[in-house]
């Protein structure tokens, strides 16, 4: 014979009811946030536009947006840079500037610029500074530098996640 | 259509009109409606997902020869 259950004694609705309100306001704390989070690993001019225009777009949508830079993508973030091409098509890589003004789209320096005024979060990693040799003072202003714990906690929060090398 | 204000985003390619867009809903009051022009023809489906995202509502929207127009509530 089955051996009778713990619960199947007569409903306590207040009991079951406290126990769902426990479990809804959990589930409520883990719900991602309306955030996107994007990981930029290199430093070629394609690679590097991207993440700005996908930024620059998601915070005008209201979402938060946190963009961390690491290995050759590290060097984006130093003071003025101005990615080329890659590669072989490097030699096109005025020709390409000159493109994008003609279709009244913001060079490089301009996103970056557009992304601070927005309230994009640019984060440096560490490691890779050291690695690459950049300094704090080699870098453009607005810039946190973080470890990979505190930008996956991030990406662990956010709805979206890409990753750019 | 009524507008309380206009904006003239014609010339700019995406992400440029959201961007403007975006900026204009920030100063704008609850209710007033913007009356959006583009030419950028991803517009045509970014407009309505940047409403749907942000919650402000698109009331109308219409093409004329390469021109689109939007009016948007905001809410």
């Amino acid at each position: 014979m089955a051996k009778k259950k713990k619960d199947d004694g007569p409903l306590d609705l207040d009991a079951q009811m406290k126990e769902l309100e426990k479990r809804i306001k959990k589930l409520e704390k883990d719900q991602p946030d309306d955030a996107i989070a994007m990981v930029v690993a290199a430093n070629s001019f394609d690679k590097a536009m991207m993440p700005f225009i996908m930024g620059v777009t998601a915070a005008s949508m209201g979402m938060e947006v946190h963009i961390f830079f690491t290995f050759f993508g590290i060097n984006l973030l130093k003071k003025g840079y101005s990615p080329k091409m890659p590669g072989m098509y490097m030699p096109f890589t005025g020709m390409m500037v000159n493109k994008m003004k003609t279709l009244n789209i913001e060079d490089f320096q301009g996103q970056l610029k557009m992304a601070k005024e927005l309230g994009v979060n640019l984060y440096a990693c560490n490691t890779s500074m050291e690695m690459m040799g950049i300094k704090k003072e080699d870098l453009t202003n607005g810039i946190e530098i973080v470890g990979a714990a505190a930008f996956l906690d991030m990406a662990a929060n956010s709805k979206v996640q890409l990753f750019i090398s | 259509m009524k507008a309380d204000k206009e904006l003239d985003a014609q010339g700019l390619m995406c992400p440029m009109p959201i961007v403007k867009l975006a900026k204009e809903a920030k100063v704008m009051d609850e209710g007033e409606v913007l009356h959006l022009i583009v030419d950028d023809e991803g517009a045509k489906e970014d407009v309505p997902a940047w409403c749907n995202r942000t919650g402000n509502e698109l009331i109308k929207s219409s093409e004329d020869g390469g021109k689109l127009h939007f009016w948007i509530k905001m809410s």
